[in-house]
């Protein structure tokens, strides 16, 4: 087999009910994501809870439960692919996946991710309303449409363009495509993430980077803020993890570094399957050269959870990992911490 | 109205794609799964406006999220074609 790289999606990945079949199902998986709540306090009783649809408290989509629930899900599934004996030669995050990427690599421990994580929910939570658009076409096709504070978020693909914006500013761009006949789609977000009206949010988000001991990365990164291999001076800048919520996401090149050095399996740790549905348009995984592995199925489901996770462990001789009958979840731990 | 056939749909997708996407072909490609062949809702979205460019067969945008394979998306196609 190809040696291996991870994948970690970011906002707009999330799904009401992602990765839930794993729980109490997987035992790695729900030791890991019950540690990641548990360095959340209180907070992570509650965010629990609302994963596994216990309560119904704040949706999906916003900030509060969006960010800490695919960071819990990333990195829970990229530490069981670990525990396969899977040693990845690069880590690639989307947009909040990057912090995944850098806690596994060392830039912060799991403690501290969960600090800069819940700061810059505090933050964003506070920030602008607004939301972001996926249109295909090439961002330089986009300019001329980009008013008031509209900007380019992320670049997933040669025809793959995300936008932020404010809500109002973004509705007006998003009448203006549709008018000029350009595919677009919702993004599920409540906030302009990699928008310039971020900019306060991010100077808020900052005040918890800066306690931080910032380290080198230990794993070879390709961040998708630059679309290159993350450099220890970066990693130890915490200006460099606040823009993150500022800056766009150049996904689609960092993925073209990545591919461009050597045939690879990627493998999507995440919940759905964006990031491998944007790599599987590369040229290197349509001449199958390279492939991607999603460890989650399209559209979440418990059955379709454990078979997704059925098939990659299967591959990598890991199928004992997984237990044959479900650990017993106490569902009074959650309702009697809320 | 004529049904919009395989040879037609592999075209489309062929553009969407951007290059010379080589589609497996015939009846190996009408069941496959979009997402393995790296086609996103978004994706998806632009072929049904390009059918409807074409065509004149229009789609709702809503029916995307049930169009799993090529087969599905030529039954959409041809039963709006048919109405």
């Amino acid at each position: 087999m190809a040696e291996v790289a991870l994948l970690f999606p970011g906002q707009g990945a999330q799904q009401r009910g992602m990765a839930t079949g794993l729980y109490g199902w997987a035992p790695v998986f729900t030791k890991v994501i019950d540690s990641v709540f548990g360095l959340m306090g209180t907070e992570g009783k509650r965010i629990r809870a609302d994963w596994l649809g216990i309560c119904s408290l704040i949706d999906i989509d916003d900030v509060r439960r969006a960010q800490p629930l695919l960071f819990a899900v990333d990195y829970a599934l990229a530490r069981m692919v670990l525990s396969w004996g899977v040693t990845p030669v690069a880590l690639l995050g989307h947009s909040a996946g990057e912090l995944v990427a850098a806690t596994l690599a060392g830039v912060f421990t799991l403690e501290e991710a969960v600090r800069v994580l819940l700061g810059r929910v505090r933050a964003a939570a506070n920030g602008p309303e607004g939301g972001m658009l996926a249109v295909a076409a090439g961002a330089d096709d986009l300019l001329r449409y980009l008013t008031g504070d509209v900007a380019v978020a992320a670049v997933n693909g040669p025809r793959q363009t995300m936008l932020a914006g404010t809500t109002e500013h973004l509705r007006s761009v998003d009448e203006r495509l549709r008018a000029d006949d350009f595919t677009v789609r919702a993004v599920p977000a409540r906030n302009p993430f990699h928008s310039p009206a971020m900019g306060p949010v991010g100077r808020e988000a900052k005040r918890a980077v800066e306690k931080i001991p910032l380290r080198a990365p230990e794993s070879l990164i390709y961040s998708g803020y630059t679309g290159f291999p993350l450099g220890a001076a970066e990693a130890r800048d915490p200006e460099f993890w606040s823009r993150q919520l500022t800056d766009p996401v150049y996904f689609g090149p960092a993925l073209d570094r990545l591919l461009a050095r050597r045939e690879l399996s990627l493998i999507e740790a995440g919940p759905g399957q964006t990031l491998t549905t944007f790599a599987r348009r590369h040229r290197a995984l349509r001449s199958g050269r390279s492939e991607s592995i999603p460890l989650s199925p399209v559209h979440p489901d418990h059955e379709a959870d454990r078979q997704a996770l059925l098939a990659v462990a299967d591959r990598f001789g890991a199928s004992e990992n997984l237990a044959a009958t479900p650990i017993p979840v106490s569902e009074a731990a959650f309702v009697n911490g809320r | 109205m004529r049904e919009l056939t395989l040879e037609e749909l592999v075209v489309i997708m062929r553009e969407n794609m951007g290059d010379e996407y080589t589609a497996p072909h015939g009846t190996e490609l009408l069941d496959m799964e979009f997402t393995a062949l790296g086609y996103d809702s978004l994706a998806l979205l632009e072929m049904l406006a390009h059918v409807k460019r074409k065509y004149g067969i229009a789609v709702s945008d809503d029916e995307v999220e049930g169009i799993q394979t090529p087969r599905v998306f030529l039954e959409k196609i041809n039963a709006a074609a048919g109405n």
